[in-house]
């Protein structure tokens, strides 16, 4: 344990168990993401410091013997202490940007709102230095969607899929708004599918509730491409060897003959445009059904293009 | 012997947190029991290690003296107004959007800084609670090797030294930002003298945080620069969108064309970063979208399709 990684704790521990008088050894430790033996250790540290003199009275107030035995800590005279340092500028950056986001896809959600001014206005432009922009959709779109998931009713999604034409239409449980690179997705039970499926909101063209009641199935999968059924496998050329990087992956491979990378598939459409995208650099396809599905919207694609005709 | 240490640093923090007068070297050796002992030398080089520690911390020690006495020893202390968290009180709700962001960064250096935010939050008296908001489910990953070298020249306001295009460069960071999943740093170019954003997914040697803590100057209309500021610049093209149909140029702008269009499609101007980006793209979208200048990238794509279409 690096004693500066243990100080910033020390920081943090004597004015929490201060607030805390009797909490367990166990708890402290799930708040601070570390172990209840090294708990231990840093009230043993904290036994011996507290206002300079070094007389009794001077030194924290700590029953380390009795916390060993029935786990309940009990800490005093630690006034000197009594607030935590202040969030230091890449602790206020990351947890103002991750609340900013918070507060853009809840929405309306006036607790996120408030939280965030408060944290702005205690922390100041230190916490500003990290955005994220998000592709959140329509917030009228995500206050019905809200509903639903509170009410726990189905909805009627209408909605766009890339190099499809038209707008599907799907009646829908939805489950949860999530966030993914930028973009906001509804995780929701497709009564068609019969099986969980995400939507990005920015695709959808219109949500109309409903009072149908939503079935029971669980809690949707972790992540988003967790859920997906198929696994594609590309031999890439080493030009395009910053889709791995890019994408979600599950392996990469170096192989005499290129390359190899599998991504979970989340959509067929995803996976044509990514062939689509990569052309020539992609040396082999692990599933015929998406090379061929690529095959063909490269031919639709070409049918814009007259000249390709006398060529 | 860590333990000892952390109880020297720690001790040594109170004591300047509970003056009022600025305590010199000297006094402050004769009040903590972890500076006694050993030579003058030896405790004033332990002394100003431990100073930068704290400040390592983010402990605000301020240095001044007591009088106007020029003769006088300068000496040290901390502004309890400086140091502590100023008092947050939450509502239920409020802790319950604050248990959401505790969880939206996945595994990154970002996700171990918002948990200590997080800590000390809780340190301070609240609660976060994700469970009572589960229809918001946030998540930001980060899958930019060089994310943490920019992260922390952002926040400690550092030069930050990269390879771009196969080149050195540098950037006075004043901002990272996320736009459509692609993360860029964005600051002031000193070898061009001009703002700029920098793509991380773009760099071609690891970057590295360069130069004095707190050297980089944020100015006050970061924001409003980099708003101003596209972040890709380079090839411009003219592409037929359909009509309705999502994109991923957002900053697409619709163009006047003279030529024909096929029905439902609109022409918009384009950028990219390079050529073969917009042939990627273009491509991507499969029949959603037709590249109708320029002339030679048209040939490009064309060529690229009829190798797909077999």
């Amino acid at each position: 344990m690096r004693s500066e990684a243990q100080v910033a704790r020390l920081l943090r521990l004597v004015p929490y168990l201060t607030a805390h008088q009797g909490v367990t050894v166990t708890e402290t430790a799930s708040v601070f993401g570390t172990t209840p033996r090294q708990i231990l250790k840093d009230l043993e540290v904290l036994q011996f410091c507290g206002l300079p003199g070094g007389l009794y009275d001077d030194l924290f107030d700590v029953d380390i013997e009795g916390a060993r035995e029935d786990g309940h800590i009990f800490f005093r005279n630690a006034d000197v202490l009594a607030r935590p340092l202040r969030l230091r500028p890449a602790e206020a950056a990351g947890l103002l940007a991750a609340l900013r986001v918070v507060v853009e896809v809840a929405g309306e959600s006036a607790a996120a709102r408030s939280a965030l001014d408060k944290l702005e206005a205690a922390v100041g432009r230190e916490g500003d230095r990290l955005t994220v922009a998000l592709a959140a959709g329509d917030a009228g779109h995500r206050a019905v969607l809200r509903a639903a998931v509170a009410a726990g009713t189905a909805v009627v999604l209408r909605y766009r899929t890339p190099g499809r034409p038209g707008v599907s239409e799907a009646v829908v449980e939805p489950a949860r708004l999530h966030v993914v690179d930028g973009y906001t997705y509804l995780d929701a039970w497709s009564r068609v599918r019969g099986a969980w499926r995400s939507f990005r909101l920015d695709r959808v063209e219109a949500v109309e509730a409903t009072t149908e009641p939503a079935g029971e199935h669980g809690d949707p999968p972790a992540g988003w491409f967790e859920d997906a059924p198929v696994h594609l496998t590309l031999l890439l050329d080493p030009s395009a060897r910053w889709v791995s990087e890019y994408y979600p992956t599950t392996a990469v491979a170096e192989r005499p003959e290129g390359l190899s990378v599998t991504f979970p598939v989340a959509s067929t459409d995803w996976a044509t445009s990514l062939l689509l995208r990569l052309g020539g650099r992609v040396r082999a396809v692990s599933d015929p059904a998406i090379e061929a599905a690529a095959r063909s919207r490269a031919a639709a694609a070409l049918a814009h293009y007259p000249e390709d005709l006398l060529g | 012997m860590s333990a000892r240490k952390s109880e020297r640093l720690l001790n040594l923090l109170i004591a300047l947190l509970s003056t009022r007068r600025y305590l010199t070297k000297h006094e402050l050796r004769e009040m903590i029991e972890g500076y006694r002992g050993g030579t003058v030398a030896s405790f004033e080089r332990q002394f100003e290690r431990d100073k930068e520690e704290l400040r390592q911390l983010g402990v605000p020690i301020e240095t001044g003296a007591n009088t106007a006495d020029t003769d006088e020893e300068y000496g040290y202390r901390i502004n309890r107004a400086d140091f502590e968290l100023p008092p947050l009180a939450f509502s239920a709700e409020e802790l319950a959007a604050l248990g959401v962001a505790a969880q939206v960064w996945q595994d990154s250096v970002a996700a171990t800084h918002t948990a200590q935010a997080i800590e000390a939050l809780q340190a301070g008296g609240a609660a976060p609670d994700p469970a009572l908001l589960p229809t918001v489910h946030p998540r930001i990953a980060v899958r930019d090797a060089n994310f943490e070298a920019a992260y922390e020249a952002v926040t400690t306001r550092r030069e930050l030294s990269f390879g771009y295009a196969g080149r050195p460069r540098r950037v006075q960071p004043w901002k990272l930002i996320q736009r459509r999943g692609q993360w860029y740093v964005f600051g002031l170019d000193p070898d061009r003298g001009e703002d700029r954003f920098f793509k991380l997914s773009r760099f071609t040697a690891a970057a590295e945080p360069t130069g004095r803590v707190g050297a980089v100057v944020v100015p006050d209309d970061a924001d409003e620069r980099a708003a101003r500021l596209e972040p890709v610049v380079g090839v411009e093209a003219v592409v037929a969108l359909r009509d309705g149909v999502p994109h991923s140029w957002p900053e697409a702008e619709p163009a006047d064309w003279a030529g024909p269009l096929p029905a439902g499609f609109t022409a918009h101007r384009v950028r990219q970063g390079n050529e073969d980006l917009v042939i990627d793209e273009v491509a991507a979208a499969g029949a959603d979208a037709i590249l109708l200048a320029p002339e030679d990238l048209r040939r490009r794509l064309i060529a690229r399709l009829r190798g797909m279409a077999g």
